[in-house]
């Protein structure tokens, strides 16, 4: 039972916290392009909604609604991957004045993914005129490893870059009653982007 | 007793467990790009909007997916941000003014493929179609064929329908993506 539960690893690189003025917002998007995984859309509304709530919430702009806005500009194969391609972007007006529209300040690209590392273990169960039941034990280990890196729209400049590995062990044992001990890893992984990412932006509204 | 209660729902159940049947649902904008200097017939006829894929995968289920409606509305987007003008027309007999349009469009969806894997290491459900989209004349002279595929992919959690779903909308949004970049180049436009 002990051996259930999340480690963390977490590197925060930010020259400075950055200001939203009136107005202004950060959008959070996933990136898509990779051939072997793709940031899942629940950690980037995870991350979304948690930077959103609360009485200091940071004004957040929904991400399908930017990459509807802005279509075709920010899908998998078309998003800019580095500032000076995102700076090439911007020549084209029709792009500067929509972002200008949306308000939006900051991006906040999460490049990443949860996966499982590794399991093993089994479970039988059985039943008979006396009753049912299982015996024995499964388990599983999932690494969340995810880059947020925060994009000012106004320098056309990467502000900064936070790290984050989390790895989670989740067991069910199982005498009679199998009992799941569920470590939610990407939620974990959800949790510690958005605590690092709040005290990055601070709201003058 | 329980178990004479819950037969029939199992039954059901297990019955409704071999038929996956999906719409597509349109997520496509108009894109955000100037137009091309063109006024244009689109054709989008019967069979693109009633484009439906059915395949039944031994060990799996019947697949239905729907993806006509979700195509069509793709087309009609994808064209009317790509050129200045544009007209749906149902089919090359409908009748035109062929004084006001430079070009006819006849796009149609002409290959589809999924895959929702059940097992393994593969946790990803993925959509990949083709569509065919040829050019005419005003005099109905064929001058150009294009094909542009598109690609998409969704993690599988507990709805594999809903994963194939969302896989199928992302190949649309992919296909959109590679009409804009690439139809005026292969039609000489």
């Amino acid at each position: 039972m002990a051996a259930c539960g999340v480690t963390a690893r977490v590197e925060p690189f930010m020259e400075t916290t950055s200001n939203l003025e009136q107005g202004e917002s950060i959008v959070i998007l996933g990136r898509k392009h990779q051939a072997n995984y793709q940031t899942e859309s629940s950690l980037v509304d995870c991350i979304s909604g948690r930077l959103s709530s609360g009485s200091n919430g940071i004004p957040i702009f929904p991400s399908r609604r930017f990459e509807n806005a802005l279509f075709p500009w920010f899908e998998p194969s078309t998003a800019p991957l580095t500032t000076p391609e995102f700076a090439t972007l911007l020549e084209n007006d029709l792009v500067f004045d929509q972002i200008a529209q949306t308000g939006v300040r900051y991006i906040v690209w999460l490049d990443g993914s949860t996966d499982r590392t590794d399991s093993g273990g089994t479970i039988s169960c059985s039943a008979g005129p006396g009753g049912a039941g299982c015996v024995g034990l499964a388990w599983w280990e999932d690494d969340a490893r995810y880059d947020a890196t925060v994009w000012d729209i106004k320098t056309l400049d990467s502000a900064g870059t936070i790290y984050v590995d989390y790895t989670g062990r989740s067991m069910i044992p199982a005498l009679i009653i199998p009992i799941p001990l569920v470590v939610r890893t990407q939620q974990a992984a959800c949790e510690g982007l958005s605590e690092q990412l709040s005290t990055f932006f601070v709201s003058n509204q | 007793m329980l178990l004479e209660r819950l037969l029939p729902t199992l039954i059901a159940m297990g019955l409704l467990g071999c038929a996956s049947e999906i719409t597509v649902i349109s997520n496509v904008p108009t894109p955000l790009i100037a137009p091309m200097p063109y006024h244009v017939a689109v054709i989008i006829d019967n069979d693109l909007q009633g484009f439906q894929y059915n395949e039944n995968i031994d060990g799996q289920a019947n697949w239905s997916i729907t993806v006509g409606p979700a195509a069509a509305d793709l087309v009609r987007n994808i064209f009317i941000g790509l050129f200045e003008e544009v007209i749906f027309i149902n089919s090359q007999e409908d009748s035109v003014d062929l004084n006001q349009i430079d070009l006819i469009v006849y796009p149609r969806l002409s290959r589809f493929e999924f895959d929702a894997p059940i097992r393994g290491n593969d946790i990803f459900a993925e959509s990949w179609l083709q569509f065919t989209i040829t050019a005419f004349d005003t005099s109905g002279n064929n001058t150009g064929e294009a094909l542009v595929t598109g690609y998409g992919r969704s993690e599988i959690f507990r709805d594999r329908e809903g994963s194939v779903n969302e896989a199928t909308q992302s190949a649309l949004r992919n296909a959109g993506v590679n009409i804009i970049a690439t139809l005026p180049t292969s039609l000489k436009l």
